[in-house]
């Protein structure tokens, strides 16, 4: 006999079922996810509101269809969780409204609450889109409607419901741009597909405890980003604002390069494309909104990197670059790591010429440059650079390393050039430079007598200590100086420098500064084994 | 007056000024608690530095959110909520969504664009007004207006917490120091944005007790800290010369707080004249 009213016990048993079959499906609807960011498991959230909405209603044993509508739209809408939980819960409250004060409801009744489920649902979002769960749930109401129209059978209500979503469902990658380069279904489309499916079994009886996966997969997202043919930009952000038009902003990004991915809402839209222009595409971006999580990866960079050519350079892609003069590869990237758009090879035999420095000005990724000489045989070209360059450039005038670095740490995300240049010259003297070196020949200074090969060391560019071996001379330096509690000494060992004499120097600046922070480092300079820094 | 737990309102002001406060929650392992009820800060640090697991946080429910607005349009209160920024959580939208279902007309739902005392503060000035006696209207107004002059910063020991967390925001321009530096954050625009790096957490302290001053004249101020009372009292004791006649308080990070930016964590929360 067909089943053609339906109370608050037949709801109990259709969430039952529904739990069931969430449970079996929800990796599949967890894995529909087309970007893998950490608290966007769409099954678990679903599946967690939906555990509310049936833990409101365990104990609850009434006959009552709105009673118990009510009791499992408030449990759904406490265990919200995600976008999809939330428009889940709201979906139940529509449906629970539609069902108030009403003991039961007939097919028309059902199909009545399903519709203002999805009425409600598409309330609840501030600018709803098609190809989503709300489209979903509209047209597995549409089709229960339909069906109810021609038959009194509950059964065949819900069957049109789920049959109206899987359909709809199938549809979605036609109608989002995302999810069809993504090549996937709706995640949270299809896990209402799932719940109505979960109903549906249900009510023709089958046993919940048996169900089983079934073999046919929705296609697992594929790799957007495609291999690229030639040269561009992977490019990265995301456009925060109120109000945002999102689909205006997609029509724009597609037009301006490949495997384009914008996804968001009014409050916050993420962008994926790849593009020859980049500063383009963020102009036009940062015009929209504002940008957050800038991102942009040269695709060919280690390609022009061997080269040699320096790459294709990004202009004027943030307000304002630093470029500075590194002696060494671990000195460039320990100077890239704290924000240095452009490290110019250079030290003190191999200083940098102006057009070294220009270029690297003239590339870095600003029309406006700090730059930093790190070096004092350095600095005069670094002052011919300004009027040489198009872009706005201030010379910080770092005498040594340690300078340099002293500058980039007082550097204010917040303030502009001058305001960055006067900090960071500032700064500079908040350090003191320590360099060991050797001897090239015999000499007379300081009232120090140095032979030809005597290991020196230099105290703020003045030699003030000779002697055998690193270790000692640091040792003497250190004991011309006082190093105060909290301080830090950094150690940038050299290219040339053995692995148990830098232990050495370690202990000896351990042991002459208690008190103080020793940070070793590999600087991998020429010349000078040992330069530290003391701040 | 609503605010959510990442307020970092201490109980007894909380209870004094008549605050509502909706709690996150922090996810441990298998166990959840909510923020500052069922874990206070002192313990959650406690534990993150045994536990290798990271925790994780959730926003209140809209559920959470409609029980509260229920109760208090019941005892015949209209609701202003004042709620962490939007661009970190979703809290806001949770109580938003909330007051559209239970009393659009009733209830206003303000983005603070803040976390910690910098909240507190917008919350405690509408508290002064409500009681009062201003309307919900005069109230949402004087909170509004007092969005912009609200600030924090501060520094933390890394910035793993926040980048595991996603909330890093723009100050990921930090990320990748080969040197040991202490990152510099603020909550600027509602997001977690740079302001610099120090060498040390002396160096730190120096710096932030400069950007305070730089930033001049301030009516109300808290040092925020995640466990680290011994440095938040230095600090109280080097600023409070500089503002004669303001009250000085702490602001303790709580669970959810605490997660993203990881123990250590110590900065100002002020409002700026």
């Amino acid at each position: 006999m067909p089943i053609t009213r339906c109370d608050g016990h037949l709801l109990k048993e259709a969430l039952l079922g529904a739990v069931a079959w969430l449970t079996v499906n929800r990796e599949e609807v967890d894995s529909l996810n087309v970007f893998p960011v950490p608290d966007g498991d769409t099954g678990t959230n679903m599946l967690l509101t939906l555990q509310s909405a049936v833990e409101a209603i365990r104990d609850l044993d009434d006959p009552d269809l709105s009673l118990t509508a009510k009791r499992a739209a408030h449990g759904a809408l406490m265990g919200a969780r995600g976008n999809s939980g939330v428009i889940l819960s709201q979906v139940f409250r529509g449906f629970a409204t539609a069902v108030a004060d009403q003991p039961a409801v007939d097919a028309r009744g059902l199909a009545a609450a399903f519709s203002n489920g999805a009425t409600v649902a598409y309330r609840a979002v501030i600018k709803p889109t098609e190809g989503t769960m709300l489209t979903v749930a509209r047209e597995a109401a549409k089709a229960a409607t339909d069906r109810a129209a021609q038959s009194d059978d509950l059964t065949e209500t819900v069957r049109a419901a789920a049959e109206g979503a899987s359909a709809a469902v199938e549809r979605t990658p036609t109608q989002l741009k995302i999810l069809q380069d993504a090549g996937v279904v709706d995640a949270g489309g299809f896990g209402l597909q799932v719940i109505l499916e979960g109903f549906l079994k249900r009510m023709r009886g089958e046993d919940l405890e048996r169900l089983e996966k079934p073999v046919t997969h929705h296609a697992l997202p594929r790799t957007v980003a495609s291999p690229e043919e030639g040269w561009g930009y992977c490019t990265e952000f995301i456009i925060n604002g109120d109000d945002l038009p999102v689909e205006q902003v997609r029509q724009e990004i597609v037009r301006r390069g490949q495997s384009a991915l914008v996804v968001g809402d009014e409050t916050a839209i993420k962008v994926h494309v790849h593009t020859h222009e980049p500063a383009a595409v963020i102009g036009y971006a940062s015009g929209v909104g504002t940008l957050s999580r800038l991102k942009v990866d040269d695709m060919s960079a280690q390609h022009h990197r061997l080269q040699g050519d320096g790459g294709k350079r990004l202009n004027d892609l943030k307000p304002l670059a630093v470029v500075a003069v590194a002696s060494g590869e671990g000195i460039r990237r320990i100077l890239e790591s704290l924000g240095v758009d452009g490290g110019v090879p250079g030290g003190q035999t191999m200083n940098p010429s102006t057009q070294d420095l220009l270029a690297a000005v003239e590339a870095a990724p600003a029309p406006e440059v700090l730059l930093l000489p790190n070096n004092a045989n350095v600095i005069l070209t670094a002052q011919q650079v300004p009027a040489l360059s198009r872009k706005r450039v201030r010379v910080v005038p770092s005498r040594s390393l340690p300078q340099g670095i002293a500058a980039l740490l007082a550097f204010d995300f917040g303030a502009g050039l001058e305001a960055n240049g006067a900090a960071m010259a500032a700064a500079l003297d908040q350090v003191r430079t320590i360099e060991v070196t050797r001897a090239i020949r015999k000499s007379e200074v300081n009232g120090l007598t140095i032979a030809e090969g005597d290991v020196i060391g230099l105290l703020d560019d003045q030699i003030v200590a000779a002697g055998r071996s690193a270790p000692e001379v640091v040792e003497r330096v250190l004991s011309t100086m006082s190093v105060e509690d909290g301080q830090t000494v950094t150690i940038y060992a050299g290219a040339d420098a053995p692995e148990e004499e830098r232990q050495a120097v370690v202990a000896v600046v351990e042991r002459r500064c208690p008190a103080a922070t020793v940070e070793l480092q590999s600087g991998g300079q020429a010349l000078y084994p040992y330069i530290l820094a003391v701040e | 007056m609503v605010t959510d737990s990442t307020a970092d309102i201490p109980k007894d002001v909380q209870q004094a000024l008549d605050i509502t406060v909706v709690p996150l929650n922090v996810h441990i392992g298998e166990e959840v608690f909510r923020d500052r009820v069922d874990l206070s800060g002192d313990e959650f640090f406690r534990r993150l530095g045994q536990s290798a697991a990271l925790p994780k946080t959730s926003q209140p429910s809209v559920g959470a959110f409609e029980e509260t607005y229920r109760g208090l349009l019941a005892q015949g209160h209209d609701v202003v909520a004042v709620l962490l920024s939007a661009r970190v959580s979703g809290t806001y939208n949770a109580g938003l969504t909330a007051a559209q279902a239970v009393a659009p007309d009733r209830i206003e739902v303000i983005d603070s664009q803040m976390a910690s005392m910098a909240l507190g503060f917008l919350v405690l000035e509408g508290a002064r007004l409500a009681r009062a006696g201003k309307s919900r209207r005069e109230v949402a107004d004087h909170v509004r207006a007092l969005v912009p002059k609200a600030r924090v910063i501060a520094a933390i020991d890394t910035l793993t917490y926040l980048q595991r967390g996603g909330r890093i925001g723009k100050a990921q321009a930090l990320l990748g120091s080969l040197l040991n530096v202490k990152p510099l954050i603020t909550l600027k625009d509602g997001e977690v944005q740079p302001l610099g790096r120090a060498r040390s957490r002396a160096q730190a302290l120096d710096r932030l007790v400069q950007l305070l001053e730089r930033d001049g004249a301030i009516t109300h101020l808290a040092i925020l800290h995640g466990g680290a009372r011994a440095d938040a009292e230095r600090l109280r004791e080097r600023v409070a010369p500089h503002y004669p006649g303001l009250d000085i308080s702490f602001a303790e990070t709580g669970p959810v707080l605490g997660t993203h930016t990881g123990p250590g964590v110590i900065g100002f929360t002020y409002l700026v004249k």
